[in-house]
């Protein structure tokens, strides 16, 4: 309990450090853009942190305008796609057994794509850009809440809550919202920060690859791209600072994820023992169960 | 394999030991002698620490839990809990363990024959496949499963609840082990199956002169089938009884309130069945004096004082049985009336 | 069992039902690729021709496509060329895409091999270790894991290349393909060059195309490896709790041997179950990675397909990725029906 909660604290920190760099990066977007070819491929510095690229531009203006472009697409889409899958896995767990089949079928045959890839395929036909990626993004991510929370929402429709709910006669979206929805609130937390992690790997992918956000954009990923054509000189910063702060969000993020169910339920725990009388020392406790 | 230990020598025995989970002692000095070919019962309410004492015994005590104190003898030699690799050896070969539940008891994706020829070939690394082969159709014959030949190649879903129990004491004896405890091995099993797996380990007793230490909360079955009862309360030995005493004879007032909490078959119907007020204490909070002093209706206020004495209820019949004894841990053991 | 008969039929009946499913999947699978990647796009024909092209000519590119039939027909076509690995032509170009890929495919699956090769042993032994030490041991490969599973795998063969590579300590090649410049090939057996080098004696030919792969066979490596760990920790601590491993100690096994016999065989055998996963995760990752390490395998072909924004190799690319992730998982699953014991058809 304590190693999750202190695990939950690193993320949370780390996190802070995040947004905190991507507030910066709201106030240096036009700094994030100026070319000045006169200071570029500069190491890091006094005058430049990161150094600047192949066009003078500095790199750690860039990153933390990237962070900001980051987390605020990580979150949006996570946002837009778990609310379409929640809203899927809840006909599926109560709607009719046949539109359940027909639906879990085709989640089954959209998530057969590798994500980066079919985030490709419907970027591509919606034509390149950061929106399209964007979109591209939330296909992948609505089949995933949709398949793990549908399994959890058949069960609580097992559940005596949801069952009593049925008995006194109250309507389907009642239930689903007021007794169902909270029955999902660990899953749904916990897929939640995990998405992020993953839409913020694979949206930084599309660019590194070319279909997601186009060159000036100050995105990770094809910030990256550029980089790369750098890196056989010597210019080393322009790729690796970026990846660094890609790689340390996707960190936060699943270590958040990884701690919550813990975190939840001790707190759960917390709450039913101040509730009730006191209980016996729960080490003596275990010990007695073990024996 | 070791040779067959002299009659003089107790196959098992057990001084003060103490077995902590961190801080928390739960076992607090247990004594057990048992002779080669005894049959002794340990019997208790869940969490007096009977199964952590069995566990104790193999050296298998969870993660976190470590005998803190006493010494164990096995077949005469004295028993060395940080030297993993003899207790490995000893293992298998002089203790032996029966487990609680025999449907998780087995590794699900290894065949019957091999979870029983591995005890063999821990033991006996020289032993001819063919040997082992014939060794191990001999013992699922001896525990009574028919058609030993198709029965080794099976998995262990292919076994019902009581065959699977046969096929781990088929394990347990498989190198004619000194001791076999047996940590309730009938709990699992419907009634029928618990009569026979009983008679098993009975017949193992006569054919093979094992001793065997039977861990159970059911009094009833350890009256039936051991010569010698010890009963734990909360980590200690309150009472050793022979069971032939057992029922009329017991002198500890939780004995006492144990035997009067069974149902018995006949008892007129409105009758309410005796219970025992309050709950055993958490390990990590004894009361001071007696631990069952709170929930005993014979307490007195020096109960609450310091360790109550061990009296000696009657002394052995017979000379020459030695160990017979029947003693209580307490202080007013032959003041209260024997029910 | 008794009647083997009966068993044998329920277990056919058992395969054919999950055959339906997987075919049901794959269809469903081949009309979210045609309706992404052909009907939503617009007019393939005005892509191959380009803007410029008059409307004859783009009427002329029209009918010898089909793109005049009804959609449904389309689909129908779409599905039986793809069946019988007809994907077309490059809109940029006017390659044949299948054999292009077909040209390009040893190489990625060298790489993949490899990186399968390594995460699994990567994985086994950090993850038994872990398992098995306890204490901070399992602490670091926690956190290790987790950092692996947020790793971007073309970020960490840049770093790769940086440090290890020619730009840096210079200790491997990259990013130069898979050979160095004067080697010749090894005589094409497999087309795997670690394979054919040995096969033709050429030990030189094998230790350098081990060591041109080396960097993007780790950079591929890192997900599915880390995520094999993550699964293969947690099975084995399940399984160490259950009680037949305390029974095969009281058997006088030692705790390594009983682990090792017991634990690991148990927890493997549900891993199977993410075989689909990890190879999504290579696919994946060759897309991301061969690009860095100039490696000419397909999933190059795939980014400058991306790039030249030819659909014809987009789109088959992408519905035989689905394809391999099914063919996987029902791979893995009849795998397991046939090790595990609780599944497999007893004939006896």
């Amino acid at each position: 309990m304590t190693a999750s909660r202190a695990q939950a604290g690193v993320a949370a920190g780390l996190l802070a450090a995040l947004v905190v760099l991507a507030v910066v990066g709201l106030f240096l977007q036009d700094a994030a853009v100026k070319v000045d070819v006169a200071s570029a491929l500069q190491a890091p510095g006094a005058a430049h942190w990161f150094g600047t690229d192949a066009q003078g531009r500095d790199v750690f203006a860039r990153v933390a305008v990237g962070t900001s472009i980051a987390l605020a697409s990580g979150i949006a889409t996570v946002a837009v796609g778990g609310g379409l899958g929640l809203l899927i896995a809840l006909v599926c767990g109560l709607g009719p057994r046949w539109l359940d089949a027909v639906l879990v079928r085709l989640l089954d045959a959209v998530m057969a794509f590798p994500a980066l890839l079919l985030a490709l395929a419907v970027t591509m036909a919606f034509g390149t850009g950061l929106l399209t990626a964007l979109l591209g993004v939330v296909v992948t991510v609505v089949p995933v809440f949709a398949r793990t929370l549908r399994a959890e929402a058949r069960r609580a429709t097992s559940e005596p809550f949801v069952q009593a709910a049925r008995t006194i006669g109250l309507s389907t979206p009642h239930i689903a919202v007021r007794h169902v929805v909270p029955y999902l609130g660990t899953t749904l937390s916990v897929q939640l920060a995990a998405n992020v992690g993953n839409v913020v790997l694979v949206l930084s992918g599309l660019s590194f690859i070319g279909v997601g956000a186009q060159p000036p954009t100050p995105e990770w990923g094809a910030m990256i791209t550029e980089g790369l054509q750098n890196a056989l000189t010597g210019q080393w910063w322009i790729g690796v600072f970026p990846g660094l702060a890609l790689l340390l969000t996707v960190v936060a993020v699943n270590l958040l994820a990884d701690s919550i169910p813990a975190v939840r339920a001790a707190r759960r725990a917390r709450r039913t023992r101040r509730s009730r009388r006191p209980r016996p020392n729960p080490v003596a406790a275990a010990a007695v169960k073990e024996a | 394999m070791s040779a067959a230990p002299s009659p003089a020598l107790p196959a098992l025995s057990v001084e003060g030991l103490r077995v902590a989970y961190g801080d928390v002692e739960v076992v607090r000095g247990v004594d057990l002698v048992v002779r080669p070919g005894e049959k002794v019962g340990v019997v208790g309410e869940s969490g007096c620490g009977k199964s952590t004492v069995a566990l104790a015994l193999m050296g298998l005590l969870a993660a976190g839990g470590s005998v803190t104190g006493g010494a164990v003898t096995v077949s005469g030699s004295r028993v060395d809990y940080h030297d993993e690799r003899a207790l490995d050896r000893m293992r298998g070969s002089q203790l032996s363990l029966v487990f609680q539940d025999p449907l998780t008891s087995l590794d699900p994706v290894k065949s019957i024959g091999s979870q029983i020829a591995e005890a063999l070939r821990r033991h006996s690394p020289r032993m001819s496949r063919a040997a082992v082969r014939a060794r191990c159709a001999e013992l699922l014959t001896a525990v009574g499963v028919p058609e030993p030949e198709r029965r080794l190649r099976q998995y262990p879903h292919e076994f019902s609840g009581g065959m699977r129990q046969r096929a781990l004491i088929a394990v347990a004896v498989a190198n004619d082990p000194a001791v076999l405890i047996a940590d309730e091995p009938t709990t699992a099993l419907d009634v029928t199956t618990q009569a026979q797996v009983v008679d098993l380990l009975d017949s193992l007793v006569d054919g093979l002169g094992v001793a065997v230490v039977l861990v159970t909360h059911d009094i009833g079955l350890v009256s039936e089938f051991c010569d010698r009862v010890l009963v734990m309360y909360a980590g200690r030995v309150v009472e050793e009884v022979p069971s032939d005493v057992l029922f009329g004879g017991a002198a500890h007032p939780y004995t006492r309130a144990l035997l009067e909490s069974l149902p018995v078959p006949g008892r007129p119907r409105g009758e309410d069945l005796a219970w025992i007020p309050g709950a055993p204490p958490p390990l990590s909070a004894l009361p001071p004096g007696c631990s069952f002093a709170p929930r005993c209706a014979w307490a007195q206020p020096e109960c609450s004082v310091g360790t109550p004495p061990r009296v000696v209820v009657s002394e052995p019949s017979v000379a020459a049985l030695g160990t017979a004894l029947h003693t209580a841990e307490c202080r007013r053991a032959l003041e209260v009336p024997r029910g | 069992m008794s009647r083997p008969t009966s068993s044998t039929s329920a277990a056919l009946k058992r395969g054919a039902g999950a055959l339906l499913g997987v075919l049901a999947t794959l269809l469903l699978a081949s009309v979210v690729s045609f309706v992404v990647l052909r009907a939503v796009p617009g007019d393939p024909a005005r892509l191959i021709v380009g803007p410029l092209a008059t409307p004859d000519v783009l009427a002329g590119v029209r009918t010898q496509l089909g793109l005049d039939d009804p959609l449904w027909l389309q689909y129908l076509h779409y599905l039986r060329d793809f069946a019988t690995l007809q994907w077309g032509y490059s809109y940029s170009n006017g390659a044949d895409v299948t054999a292009v890929i077909a040209a390009r495919l040893p190489a990625t699956l060298e790489l993949a091999l490899w990186a399968f090769l390594f995460a699994v042993v990567g994985a086994v032994v950090v993850a038994t270790l872990a398992s098995y030490r306890g204490g901070a041991l399992a602490g670091v490969a926690k956190v290790v894991s987790l950092v692996g599973l947020g790793t971007p795998q073309f970020w960490v063969a840049l770093v790769l290349v940086l440090v290890l590579g020619s730009s840096g300590l210079g200790v491997l090649p990259g990013p130069s393909g898979r050979l160095t410049s004067f080697l010749e090939p090894p005589p094409h057996v497999t087309g795997l060059y670690t394979v054919d080098g040995l096969l033709a004696g050429q030990p030189i030919v094998f230790s350098d195309a081990l060591a041109h792969l080396a960097l993007p066979a780790i950079s591929l490596a890192l997900i599915p490896g880390a995520f094999l760990t993550r699964l293969l920790t947690a099975n084995q601590a399940d399984v160490a709790r259950a009680p037949f491993v305390t029974v095969v100690r009281s058997k006088g096994v030692s705790r390594w041997a009983a682990h090792r016999r017991h634990v690991l065989h148990n927890a493997l055998l549900p891993s199977l179950a993410s075989a689909g996963l990890v190879l999504a995760s290579l696919i994946t990752g060759s897309v991301l990675v061969e690009s860095v390490f100039n490696w000419p395998g397909i999933g190059q072909v795939l980014v400058q397909g991306v790039q030249r924004q030819d659909f014809a190799v987009v789109q088959a690319f992408v519905l035989l990725s689905a394809v391999l992730y099914v063919a996987a998982n029902t791979a893995a699953d009849a795998v397991v029906a046939l090790v595990d014991p609780r599944l497999r058809v007893s004939t006896r």
